[in-house]
């Protein structure tokens, strides 16, 4: 998987990522623990200034155009196969 | 005043039972927070939109007798709420809404400025079928550039059961109810088919956060043996975690706000690949409930509008159709119990539509949701929250008594100890309901009749009526005890 060789190749600065996220809760709050997966992965979606969730917004957007669903009643996706120009 | 058993976990704060009062304690700290909250414009706005639980903070005078005991600087009362329910009792579609209305709020409240400090499936409840977020504690100033940390709970409490009914068909409920955190990313991953990992949603919200976790606990442990002599979780790794964290690469407010989002349409486009069930369209194609409907449906409004019950239950409620009638007739709110996951999304969905005090939740009457969690207490046990003040047990028994071998006078007291009023409904052998479960097994069951279900009743509640279903050979019972 693309990530992960990403990753291994910047391992050390994943971990410490990692523990720079885990690290900086705020003590008011540090009774829930954050999960080390999602904190990494909002460390690299800062990494790239928010860019990652807007591509897997579109990813999506632009997969969903190309599916030929068959179980569609949901009208939000009725209008934006009808009117791809908008995405 | 009792501490709630499962409010342990923020130190600034706890809920109290006092009688049916609900109260909370704040610290000093989070009083002085909570005052800033309320002010809020978006706080203000989500309670007036029924979003966030009210709350008034009690004057010293106000305050019952013994609160001082408990230390708190300020002590907050909030509506009592009709039943409090768990995310592995709710159907499908209410595990959904309950998850858009977490992000819902959490939107709104980033707009304000504010954000919330967990995402516990477990702070939402319902007030018929409308989620409501009821941690007041929760609620918390934005500090620019912070990361989501509620992201891991929100996916184990609300998005991986959800993905895992609907990319696998296969219901939450069992694995939600043995862990109370809900289901891993990690477990998830490993559950769902390989195809599906190619679906963009399941690769954004389950895959991705669970390589990486893994990849994290690797790194982890890599680091700690080479030498660097900080352990996971050690005092050195916090120190250099909390070192590090100075320096911390800030999450735009933006990025933030698209995760939201993002997971909100993961969510909304969810789909339930679900193989039909024998009951899903019971209502709806059941001939011998077409003849004796009439009666029945009198005989549930009468009832009702008689004894206009503020809380009904109605045990095996299907896709509520009855319980619609007895709200017409008269009654408050109604929470309904079925295992069948089809019926109850279409009971949930109507009931949301239509704005009607009902709440349809998974749960076997045979098997109800334990006390459990933390001393055994963090989680009631189902029947202890019920409080109803009457019961309808239409076309159940021959379920318990019969197809799960449970013995008829337990389950005529079981029903009966639910409520001080109820219909019982008998259905006997000869019905072809019954003949399908004897179907292909030995006939056990010699003392089940009408004269024996009769007395069952007699031995434990007075019999105010009764009516035979025409059509079949089922009689409804009206108890009162």
């Amino acid at each position: 998987m693309r990530v992960n060789q990403y990753l291994s190749g910047t391992a050390s600065v994943s971990v410490v990522t990692f523990f720079m996220v885990t690290g900086a809760l705020a003590p008011a709050h540090a009774y829930l623990d954050p999960g080390s997966g999602t904190m990494l992965l909002q460390a690299i979606i800062a990494a790239v200034g928010g860019g990652a969730a807007i591509v897997f917004t579109k990813f999506a957007r632009i997969k969903s155009y190309f599916q030929k669903d068959s179980a569609k009643p949901d009208a939000e996706r009725d209008q934006s196969n009808r009117d791809p120009g908008k995405h | 005043m009792i501490r709630d058993g499962g409010s342990y976990r923020d130190p600034s704060g706890s809920v109290y039972r006092h009688g049916d009062r609900i109260l909370r304690s704040l610290s000093a700290e989070a009083h002085a927070a909570y005052l800033k909250v309320e002010a809020n414009p978006a706080v203000i706005q989500s309670r007036a939109r029924g979003d966030l639980i009210d709350g008034r903070i009690l004057k010293r005078g106000e305050w019952p007798t013994g609160a001082e005991e408990f230390g708190p600087a300020a002590l907050v009362e909030h509506p009592a709420l009709p039943c409090i329910t768990y995310p592995y009792e709710w159907p499908f579609e209410a595990l959904r809404a309950a998850a858009l209305a977490h992000l819902d709020l959490h939107l709104n409240l980033l707009d304000g400025g504010m954000t919330l400090t967990d995402a516990s499936a477990y702070n939402i409840q319902f007030t018929g079928s409308n989620p409501v977020f009821i941690d007041a504690l929760s609620v918390r100033a934005f500090t620019e550039g912070e990361y989501w940390l509620g992201h891991d709970q929100f996916l184990r409490q609300f998005l991986n059961p959800l993905m895992l009914e609907a990319v696998c068909g296969v219901s939450y409920a069992a694995l939600y109810r043995g862990d109370l955190e809900g289901l891993t990313s990690h477990d998830l991953a490993r559950l769902l088919p390989i195809k599906s990992w190619f679906r963009p949603s399941v690769l954004a919200a389950v895959v991705l956060p669970a390589r990486l976790g893994q990849r994290a606990v690797e790194t982890t442990r890599v680091t700690a043996g080479n030498g660097s002599g900080a352990a996971p979780g050690s005092a050195e790794a916090d120190t250099a975690a909390t070192t590090a964290g100075r320096a911390r690469r800030p999450l735009p407010k933006a990025a933030y706000g698209n995760m939201l989002k993002h997971l909100r349409r993961v969510i909304e486009r969810l789909q339930v690949a679900r193989p039909t069930t024998g009951w899903s369209n019971y209502a709806l194609d059941n001939s011998y409930v077409a003849d004796g409907r009439q009666t029945k449906e009198a005989f549930v409004r009468d009832f009702a509008g008689m004894l206009r019950p503020r809380q009904l239950l109605d045990v095996g409620c299907n896709d509520g159709a009855y319980t619609r009638l007895a709200l017409e007739a008269g009654a408050g709110s109604v929470i309904g119990l079925d295992t069948d996951r089809a019926s109850l999304d279409r009971a949930f969905l109507a009931a949301r539509q239509s704005k009607v005090n009902f709440l349809p939740l998974y749960a076997d009457i045979a098997n109800p949701s334990p006390s459990q969690g933390w001393r055994g207490q963090e989680r009631s046990d189902l029947k202890s929250r019920l409080k109803a003040d009457a019961v309808i047990a239409l076309a159940v028994t021959h379920h318990m008594a019969i197809g799960r071998n449970l013995p008829l006078d337990e389950v005529i007291d079981d029903l009966i100890g639910l409520a001080p009023a109820g219909i019982i409904e008998f259905v006997p052998k000869s019905d072809p309901m019954v003949q399908i479960m004897l179907r292909g097994r030995e006939d056990i069951f010699p003392r089940y009749d009408l004269a024996q279900f009769r007395s069952h009743i007699v031995q434990r509640a007075q019999i105010v009526r009764e009516a035979s279903v025409p059509g079949s050979e089922r009689v409804l019972f009206q108890y009162q005890r």
